[in-house]
């Protein structure tokens, strides 16, 4: 025997709708064996033109009461199954069996505790779900209202998981409160004695977003926020630069006079530190939800000639100081572009060294949406350069002015 | 309960207290009775009178006596014949007030 499964177009609320649709089901050879808010399951049968469903109010019974049966059944009308737990489905396809209901005020009364719950259910509903709009538009504001510098990029990343989440969250509760409406507007209408219109079958709109789908995504988006909060997406270890293939400037660019790896200037490997990069050339991948692969990259060039800077790095300490560069960059490609000027904010003082006075001027340059320069009281600037929704930061430690080197920075998100 | 705080009883409301005036009854047998009373004027269909008699029953207006199977049978109590007469009264001033107007010069 051949089962089809479909999506139950209407809402289980609108009671006419879904009769009507079940009917049109019936036409086509699908008779029901179970339905839901969600699913219906058909068996495939000889079409049954002329079928007519109809649902009772189960009022917290599971199965109809041997009277009712008995009743619907000298009347014509057979059992089906329960519909959601709301509901008894009851059939017939005897064309003169009486219909189950021929006093509207009566079909009222039958609808009555169902209406009643479905009240219920709809006043605490609205409790929690005005605690959690007000939560979403508290943490709007928050993100909205604090000093983007403040905010670290996870954090910005809420931002991003709040669009999906407030426009999906009045979708549930416009939608619910529709379907409310539905059942209670009929139940309502009936008590007073007024039959209601024949019922042209209401499909759901568009965007009614299922509740087997936002489940999994809200899911979805509760994992991967969580999983960028502790860093479970990044890649697990920094891989060297030489392997990498993506874009990015090269320390040396920046450089006027020629500079050499730890590598090449020692002849060995630098012994990293824990929680240090230095010494080392090393791209590292991880994941935002705001940008899902960006990338950091950080250099360190060493030069064998300088000898008179105090401000170096020594193998083997005093009085092998040399001139070290560093270059710390983070290269962005953001889903949503307006966010480039508050991650650029956040990263750049993320990135600022403490005990130092920052200070921040924007410059305009052609091509780009902006270029902010940040400058310290000591040898480290940063700069952040955006196009679209392309955004590098750069956090530099060296003797050049960044701002000699915007052409080579800007290549970054403009290449 | 309609008929009482909710207004009148409708005629479904007032045949089906109606059929336990004389004898108990179970529900096929009211709606027989409704059928031949009315001569098929008032349809009662078997959700109406479930929901009624699971009504009626609440309200204490009909009492069940018996279970045979799945056939429950019912009687008329008090509370309902005082509904049923009160229906009544209303419906005899309603055809009163209209043959008074009917046959006014």
């Amino acid at each position: 025997m051949k089962h089809v499964f479909k999506t139950t177009p209407v809402s289980l609320f609108d009671i006419q709708s879904l009769e009507g649709w079940l009917e049109e089901q019936a036409n086509e050879g699908l008779f029901p064996l179970w339905v839901n808010g969600d699913f219906t399951q058909f068996r495939r049968d000889d079409a049954a033109p002329g079928t007519r469903f109809r649902l009772e109010a189960a009022d917290g019974k599971e199965a109809p009461e041997p009277e009712q049966l008995e009743l619907y059944k000298e009347a014509g009308w057979e059992y089906g199954d329960m519909v959601g737990k709301a509901y008894f489905l009851f059939y017939t396809t005897d064309p003169s069996a009486t219909e189950l209901h021929t006093d509207p005020v009566t079909r009222g009364l039958s609808l009555e505790q169902l209406a009643g719950e479905v009240q219920k259910a709809r006043r605490k509903q609205r409790i929690w779900r005005y605690v959690i709009l007000g939560i979403l538009i508290a943490g709007g504001a928050v993100i909205w209202r604090v000093d983007s510098r403040q905010l670290p990029l996870y954090f910005l990343d809420m931002s991003g998981s709040l669009l999906i989440l407030l426009p999906l969250f009045l979708c549930f509760w416009r939608n619910d409160e529709r379907e409310y409406r539905c059942l209670l507007d009929l139940q309502r209408s009936l008590e007073l004695g007024i039959t209601p219109k024949p019922h042209r079958p209401r499909r759901r709109n568009f965007w009614f977003v299922p509740f087997w789908i936002a489940i999994p995504l809200f899911g979805l988006i509760i994992v991967l926020w969580t999983g960028r909060l502790f860093g479970f997406w990044d890649y697990p270890t920094a891989k060297p630069l030489e392997d990498f293939s993506g874009t990015y400037v090269n320390l040396q660019q920046l450089e006027s006079e020629p500079l050499l790896t730890y590598e090449d200037l020692f002849g060995e490997p630098h012994h990293k530190s824990p929680g240090s990069d230095w010494g080392e050339s090393t791209v590292t991948r991880k994941f935002a939800l705001l940008s899902p692969g960006y990338y950091t990259v950080n250099q360190t060039l060493l030069s064998p000639e300088d000898w008179e800077s105090k401000s170096g790095y020594s193998s083997s300490g005093e009085p092998e100081y040399v001139y070290s560069p560093t270059l710390e960059a983070v290269y962005f490609h953001l889903l949503i572009p307006a966010m480039a000027r508050p991650v650029a904010l956040a990263q750049m003082a993320e990135q600022e060294a403490v005990n130092l006075t920052w200070t921040y001027e924007e410059i305009d340059y052609p091509g780009l949406d902006f270029v902010i320069l940040s400058r310290s009281n000591s040898q480290y600037q940063g700069v952040a350069v955006a196009k679209g929704g392309r955004l590098a930061v750069f956090h530099y430690g060296g003797r050049e002015d960044l701002a000699d080197h915007l052409d080579a920075l800007a290549k970054a998100v403009n290449p | 309960m309609p008929g009482r705080e909710k207004g009148p009883l409708t005629e479904p409301m007032y045949y089906v207290l109606m059929s336990f005036l004389r004898r108990e009854m179970c529900g096929t047998e009211v709606t027989d009775f409704v059928d031949r009373k009315t001569k098929g004027r008032v349809r009662l269909g078997p959700g109406t009178l479930y929901t009624l008699l699971a009504r009626f029953q609440d309200e204490g207006m009909i009492a069940e006596t018996s279970v045979d199977g799945r056939k429950r049978t019912y009687k008329l109590t008090d509370k309902g014949r005082a509904a049923f007469e009160e229906e009544l009264a209303r419906l005899r001033a309603c055809v009163n007030d209209g043959l008074e107007e009917e046959e006014a010069p």
